[in-house]
């Protein structure tokens, strides 16, 4: 049967050429959506500040002057604003971590009262608009003397993603065997040591996903930073480039399109370092 | 004290009255002190650091150090909760004492089972190390979520507002004030409220429909085996998802950018005419929805691949064996099987973008301006549009109102979502 399915297959068929010259059409289309901008804001990089950029994709008179001018010009301090993100995002990162793979840990492996409705608390908290926080964060910032400070953004990335990591640890702890663990503490083991020995090498992939998601997002995150920061020289990345394109003046855009391709390029080289990891932690749970 | 036959009546009824007491009367000492303990610490708070909050919240009225009707609602909100947490633990208490007694009197026969009922059962430690494990993480979502989220809430039913507005000035309780003036028949609020829920609703459903139509087909196209460097094609395709969004919002504002944006010079070239992407409200939608599908194309690409993979070749060789066509077998098979595994996402997803705050705000600002509106532009979401109400025009209160509604809105179409995707029911049958 499988012998007549490859020959049907094989067939040199006038429609089926025809369908399949359309979908490398269509595949050619979307990397060209999806490449176009990308190559053309590289290439913003090297414009001149004097003329239009326009929409041609190679530069007339490449130059370095933008680049030069992100790491020397004051008023655009790529430098600092790269330190703050990457000192902001790694620590919410970190932070995130160590309060939600205990609380994780808990809630997969051990039955306690208010258990189920903490769950459920963290998915309502979930689903309301984040705005209707943000007055009062401000005032309990405010109130502890953290505005304006990297540590209460820090605080609120960290913070704001507890209920999301905890339902991504929490769903992938499930899905590893208790067996391990139980023969451990038959022999002896304390609880605290089968989760660090035991369950935490285990679930190292998850734990590289969650770190990584809760690196990322602080990263290039916009709304709180401009809430939270206000002086100069504690400005984040997003914070940084939206000063530059706001402005609506032409001829920033190459500056900006400098300071946006070193943020990106960073990101992109992590990300797709680590796609297969992020795909599998983000969808595991939902596919089965 | 300790009875051999206690009733479950009387044990319920003196806790109810006394922490522990119930306990006490059960036989359980230890216990029972340390219950009795915690409520008395309770009331002594009650009396002491609660008192001030507690009043403040209820009158709004300056009370000892706290002056900033901000600062007094807040530190009522914190004491209500210690009270709303205290309430659990005593109706937790009265439970215990209740159904100790009935088991005490079901196991009558075995007096070594009372004895262990009465003196074993109870090991507080044991009892502590899952709360030990989850109190960090509680205690920071406690006051980074909960406590700013029932701010906003109660925010809702105040007058917070330019005019009403601390350190200087205070705000007071209005009641339903916000919601009646938002949700009034005819007036300029409602007009605007429809205007933006309309096109809020239509930004959701099209922005992720449309996404995920397209990572829908090009999933397919890569997986036909007819087409090669499907490796090389999949990796162009993911790049989207791989840079900040923030950075490709604000790279999109200067694409479509009128004066200098590339978009419009390919239209004119082409001999089309150039388009106000962000001066006309169709297409400053338009280029909303654009830039929507490009970043999350990827994401949804992603997640059908995955699905598309799990469907086994058995079911597809099945089908051809009954000799369905091509067509059948995707509207039949792959259709039906792909829905159910990628449907929570993909309601999730809606929800998500149903406050996809970010692209509206960074691509266009909510803009352009509508004609005698209150504010909302022509691309604002509630989401914009409660921020601007809030930080532009400092109309706190009514922006924490339409915020509430936003969530109401939000909630019943996830409460739909877990029904159907079976979350809660899940959830219950672990326990």
């Amino acid at each position: 049967m499988a012998a007549s399915n490859r020959r049907k297959d094989g067939r040199r068929n006038p429609v089926r050429i025809l369908g399949i010259v359309a979908m490398y059409l269509i595949l050619a289309m979307a990397c060209l959506i999806v490449l176009y901008p990308l190559i053309w804001v590289f290439s913003c990089s090297f414009k001149s500040t004097a003329g239009l950029v326009g929409s041609s994709l190679i530069p007339a008179n490449p130059t370095l002057a933008n680049y030069r001018k992100i790491f020397t010009d004051p008023n655009v301090n790529f430098g600092l604003w790269f330190f703050n993100t990457l000192k902001i995002s790694l620590v919410s990162a970190l932070a995130a971590l160590v309060l939600t793979t205990p609380a994780a840990y808990a809630f997969s492996r051990m039955r306690f009262s208010g258990r189920l409705h903490t769950l459920i608390g963290f998915m309502i908290c979930q689903m309301f608009p984040g705005f209707m926080a943000i007055v009062a964060l401000y005032t309990l910032l405010g109130w502890a003397g953290l505005i304006d400070t990297h540590l209460g953004l820090i605080i609120l990335y960290a913070g704001g993603s507890i209920p999301f990591s905890i339902w991504l640890l929490k769903g992938y702890f499930d899905s590893l065997p208790v067996e391990i663990e139980e023969s451990a503490m038959i022999d002896g083991a304390t609880k605290f040591q089968a989760f660090t020995r035991i369950l935490l090498p285990l679930a190292k992939p998850i734990l590289y996903v969650v770190g990584l998601i809760n690196f990322l997002g602080p990263y290039a995150e916009y709304l709180l930073a401009q809430v939270v920061i206000n002086s100069g020289g504690k400005w984040t990345l997003a914070m940084g480039m939206r000063s530059l394109t706001v402005s609506q003046f032409a001829t920033d855009w190459p500056i900006f399109s400098a300071v946006s391709v070193l943020t990106a390029v960073p990101i992109v080289i992590v990300f797709l370092s680590a796609e297969k990891y992020i795909v599998s932690g983000l969808t595991r749970g939902a596919i089965k | 004290m300790a009875r051999s036959n206690p009733k479950p009546q009387v044990a319920g009824v003196l806790s109810a009255l006394l922490a522990g007491a119930g306990q006490i009367y059960n036989g359980q000492r230890k216990k029972g002190i340390t219950y009795a303990a915690v409520e008395a610490v309770f009331l002594v708070l009650l009396q002491t650091a609660l008192r001030d909050p507690l009043y403040g919240l209820v009158t709004l009225d300056p009370v000892g150090r706290f002056v900033d009707s901000r600062h007094i609602l807040l530190a009522g909100i914190i004491a209500s909760f210690v009270v709303a947490i205290y309430v659990w633990f005593h109706i937790a208490n009265i439970v215990d004492a209740a159904s100790t007694a009935s088991s005490i009197r079901s196991r009558h026969a075995l007096p070594e089972d009372v004895r262990r009922i009465r003196t074993e059962d109870w090991a507080p430690m044991r009892t502590a190390v899952p709360y030990i494990y989850i109190a960090p993480s509680i205690l920071v979502a406690f006051f980074v979520i909960v406590i700013p989220l029932a701010f906003g809430i109660v925010l809702a039913f105040t007058n917070y507002s330019l005019y009403h507005c601390p350190p200087a000035g205070r705000f007071d309780w209005v009641g339903l004030t916000n919601f009646k003036k938002l949700l009034k028949p005819g007036s300029l609020w409602q007009g605007q409220l429809t205007m933006v829920l309309g096109w809020n609703i239509a930004y959701a459903l099209l922005g992720t429909g449309l996404a995920f139509a397209s990572g829908l087909g090009l999933a397919l196209i890569l997986q036909n085996r007819h087409i090669r460097f499907r490796g090389a094609f999949r990796a162009i395709l993911m790049l989207p998802w791989a840079v900040p969004a923030t950075v490709s919002i604000m790279v999109f504002f200067g694409l479509f950018n009128t004066t200098f944006g590339p978009v419009n010079e390919i239209l004119r070239s082409m001999g089309l005419r150039a388009v106000p992407w962000f001066q006309h409200r169709t297409w400053a939608r338009v280029s909303v929805l654009l830039t929507h599908v490009w970043i999350s194309t990827p994401f949804n690409l992603s997640v059908i691949s995955a699905a598309l993979q799990s469907i086994p070749d058995e079911v597809y060789e099945a089908a051809t064996v009954d000799g369905a066509s091509p067509r059948q077998s995707f509207a039949r098979i792959t259709f039906p099987l792909l829905m159910s595994v990628v449907a929570p996402i993909l309601v999730l997803s809606l929800a998500g973008n149903f406050n996809n705050f970010g692209i509206i705000y960074l691509l266009t600002g909510g803009g352009p301006a509508v004609a005698g509106s209150r504010g909302a532009g022509a691309t604002d979401i509630l989401m914009t549009w409660v921020y601007d109400l809030g930080f532009r025009q400092l109309q706190w209160s009514t922006a924490s109102a339409l915020a509430v509604l936003v969530f109401i809105f939000v909630v019943i179409f996830s409460l739909i979502n877990f029904k159907l995707s079976g979350v809660l029911s899940q959830l219950k049958t672990e326990e």
